[in-house]
């Protein structure tokens, strides 16, 4: 077991294979083998214990997958239908968990990025990046403004210098 | 899930570090959400730069029947019709598919330009004298790199085919005649693959100027003869290979029945060492977009939401000798062998383009 730290103090005990969907605790882990306590002064505990709810299951995932196929190799080619079915139905149901894990408010998403870019776990990176991305999509300027609690900080000038760019496509 | 998410209270999105704001900028395939992604404040734009753009779904130009007026833009991503004045297509026949400019020739003093249809920005080429000149491949990227402006046409004469390649750096063309009258070509890494009206493929190594190969067609394609009026062969790049995909269909036919034989070039075959056609059922990761002369291949992996294993093509839907012929938009799904109309509604035909800025 591991313990981390959150920057306000709540410790966490997590097994170590979660600890390490991060990369930097991986390669703090590589470089010192006896670690047991890591402080991450850039993660509250709201959002620590969100980043480690998706590491936990894709873990987890990870792991009956790496099972399943071993059952498969045990049990020989008569058998192997049922551990492929099985690996193609937990690979759709983690999309489908990631995607209703990603279903947050724009404050937690933000937090989310900024954990799994200092943290390092590209799988959270991406799916927090995708559903920003997302949530910009078919939305005009002032409508992503107004979501991301953005302030026009353009000139009138360069906002119209702007627009006449690509008029197109603010119609 | 955008309709029920609240805004953002706390956290003000101009303050995330521009490399996460990057990360972001590259998830969007539809050019019209880049651009109001950099139109958003000071960092957001300067963390999404127009000379590093996201990776573009082509959209898809709608044919004009007059050589004047704006253009119209169907994105498959959005669904959206974008209609772009272009001041510089006027006068001008505008040829496709192509990624970033659009091939532009006129037909009356024989210029031959290349055109930004987003920007506007237009880059005249050297003079070449080819009669209708169609796009082999144009970009990415098509005015500084290499290869990235290939073209087949006719001499002047209509007497021999041409295949001409555009040298950016020496600011000239390098002219290949000999080629017998063709269409639906492919050009990959210095060789030009021709679509013969026989149904045979000619293989030119464009440096010597030799004819390398002449691969015979599929055995399964004597029925669906690349000349009759039930299909047409096209010769396409894709990932690497070459692919000579057959689109078996004609006006009678329902979008259903429309379907597609694809092969890909074997040139190492065990065939005896010949160079063959091998019949395959899947394309990976890669989409097709074909229009009526032409085609090109992209990878589905930088479009989320978008399966790959298709073609995305024009299907005849009515011609008569009196009015300009109509198509439908349809997509082709490969391993269910299935054809689905797509709710575009731009009629007239047209070609792909891969939008840029640059």
């Amino acid at each position: 077991m591991i313990t981390l730290t959150s920057s306000d103090g709540v410790q966490f005990d997590v097994r170590e294979a979660v600890a390490k969907e991060s990369q930097i605790i991986r390669d703090m882990i590589q470089d010192d083998c006896v670690i047991t306590n890591i402080p991450l002064a850039n993660v509250n505990h709201k959002i620590l214990s969100i980043v480690l709810e998706y590491c936990q299951m894709h873990v987890d995932k990870t792991e009956m997958e790496v099972n399943a196929s071993k059952h498969q190799t045990t049990t020989g080619e008569g058998s192997s239908s049922v551990p492929v079915a099985l690996k193609v139905s937990s690979n759709k149901n983690l999309n489908d968990w990631d995607k209703e894990f990603i279903n947050v408010d724009l404050d937690t998403l933000y937090d989310l990025i900024l954990a799994a870019n200092y943290l390092n776990i590209s799988g959270l990176l991406n799916l927090t990046t995708q559903a920003a991305a997302d949530i910009i999509k078919g939305k005009t300027t002032e409508e992503i403004r107004a979501t991301f609690n953005i302030k026009n900080d353009f000139t009138p000038e360069e906002e119209a210098a702007i627009r006449k760019e690509n008029p197109w496509a603010f119609e | 899930m955008a309709g029920t998410l609240p805004v953002a209270r706390t956290h003000d999105w101009s303050g995330l570090p521009s490399e996460l704001l990057q990360i972001i900028a590259r998830k969007l395939p539809d050019i019209s959400d880049f651009v109001n992604f950099r139109a958003v404040c000071t960092t957001w734009r300067s963390s999404a730069l127009v000379s590093n753009p996201p990776p573009q779904l082509p959209w898809f130009l709608q044919r004009r029947y007059s050589l004047q007026g704006d253009l119209s833009f169907y994105s498959l991503f959005s669904g959206k019709i974008h209609t772009v004045p272009s001041p510089n297509s006027s006068g001008n026949w505008l040829k496709g598919p192509a990624h970033d400019y659009i091939l532009l020739y006129n037909a009356t003093s024989y210029e031959i330009s290349l055109l930004n249809p987003l920007t506007d920005r237009k880059v005249v080429l050297p003079f070449l004298d080819i009669a209708g000149p169609c796009p082999v491949r144009i970009g990415p990227d098509p005015i500084h790199s290499e290869e990235c402006v290939v073209l087949s046409g006719n001499s002047s004469d209509f007497k021999t085919g041409i295949l001409a390649l555009y040298q950016p750096v020496e600011r000239d063309w390098v002219v290949i005649e000999e080629c017998s009258l063709h269409n639906r070509d492919a050009y990959y890494n210095g060789m030009y693959f021709v679509n013969e009206e026989t149904g045979a493929t000619k293989v030119i190594n464009v440096v010597t100027r030799k004819v390398v190969h002449i691969v015979l067609p599929p055995p399964e394609d004597d029925n669906d003869c690349h000349h009759s009026p039930r299909g047409m062969t096209y010769l396409v790049q894709s990932a690497g290979d070459i692919l000579r995909v057959f689109l078996h269909d004609d006006e009678l036919l329902q979008v259903k029945d429309s379907h597609f034989h694809i092969h890909r070039l074997d040139l190492a075959s065990e065939n005896g060492g010949k160079p063959c056609w091998v019949k395959i059922s899947s394309i990976g990761d890669q989409i097709l977009f074909l229009d009526q002369d032409s085609g090109f291949s992209l990878s589905c992996k930088d479009f989320s939401g978008f399966r790959g294993n298709s073609i995305y093509f024009l299907k005849l839907q009515s011609q008569d000798i009196y009015e300009p012929p109509f198509y439908f938009l349809c997509r082709y799904d490969i391993e269910q062998a299935r054809t689905e109309l797509l709710a575009c509604p731009l009629s007239n035909g047209g070609t792909w383009i891969v939008p840029s800025l640059r």
